[in-house]
């Protein structure tokens, strides 16, 4: 994920990590291509949403993380990212580059979960992969 | 079995043994029948438009958890008209003042309505219709 916010700073970067459905375990990342290909908003392409939905239902998935990038600001949803969230199952990853751009160094990275406009912070573990 | 001719079924069944050949002509009765799908036709013989809808989970307190529903309409307006009377709530979540939302996506089949006509597009009998919250954001 930070690789891939990396690599699309200036823009920001979008895509999910999906799980078996019912298990809450992030397995399998899927970067999606931002359509908006802008600093300050992110959509999924309408075509690859289909397809990623598609291809998830017949895993029996359900997208586990959903995770974008800010390139300026805070690792925090933005009013439009509250707004626009359709996931409540979902955990919403923010990771912002503010500080090093497309460089390596320190990075923010913040897990939410946003259900009904309510925003909750959650703590977020790196326990290696599933693999 | 549907290749067979009823002259290769009979050499066929001819080799199996009696108790076997019951079975074996069964199974071609069976192949040889024609489906016939009662939502298709109505005794009247008008056609009515029944569609599958796949309801995105956001969505799904409304309708009691049901991921796949079925609804009428020869429209996507009428579909989302008689989704709206069955689970009362669902059309203010897919329709503003100006039509189909923004931020909500809906699928004919593999194409997206904003590429084809909107609310306006005809939707044919079995039809396939996805709804799609958008994942956006700023």
């Amino acid at each position: 994920m930070v690789a891939h916010a990396r690599a699309d700073h200036p823009d920001e970067a979008c895509g999910v990590i999906s799980g078996p459905s019912g298990t809450d375990r992030p397995e399998r990342f899927i970067p999606m291509r931002n359509a908006a290909r802008s600093p300050t908003f992110y959509e999924f392409d309408s075509g690859d949403l289909l397809a990623l939905y598609r291809e998830l239902d017949e895993r029996d998935e359900v997208p586990v993380v959903i995770y974008h990038s800010h390139t300026a600001t805070e690792a925090h949803p933005s009013r439009t990212d509250i707004a626009l969230a359709g996931e409540p199952d979902a955990h919403y990853v923010l990771i912002s580059t503010r500080e090093t751009g497309a460089e390596d160094g320190p990075f923010e990275l913040r897990s939410f979960r946003i259900v009904d406009g309510v925003v909750s912070e959650e703590p977020v573990q790196i326990d290696g992969t599933f693999e | 079995m549907t290749g067979l001719s009823s002259d290769s079924c009979k050499v066929l069944a001819g080799t199996l043994a009696a108790r076997e050949r019951g079975i074996f002509v069964l199974i071609v009765v069976v192949s040889q029948l024609k489906v016939v799908n009662p939502r298709n036709v109505e005794s009247t013989g008008v056609k009515f438009m029944s569609v599958e809808v796949r309801v995105p989970t956001i969505l799904r307190p409304l309708t009691g958890g049901a991921k796949v529903v079925t609804a009428k309409g020869e429209t996507l307006a009428a579909v989302v008209a008689d989704l709206e009377g069955t689970y009362p709530g669902i059309g203010e979540r897919l329709l503003d003042d100006s039509g189909l939302r923004r931020f909500v996506n809906v699928y004919i089949n593999d194409e997206d309505v904003r590429f084809l006509a909107g609310l306006q597009t005809k939707v044919a009998d079995q039809d396939s219709i996805t709804i799609l919250p958008a994942v956006a954001g700023g």
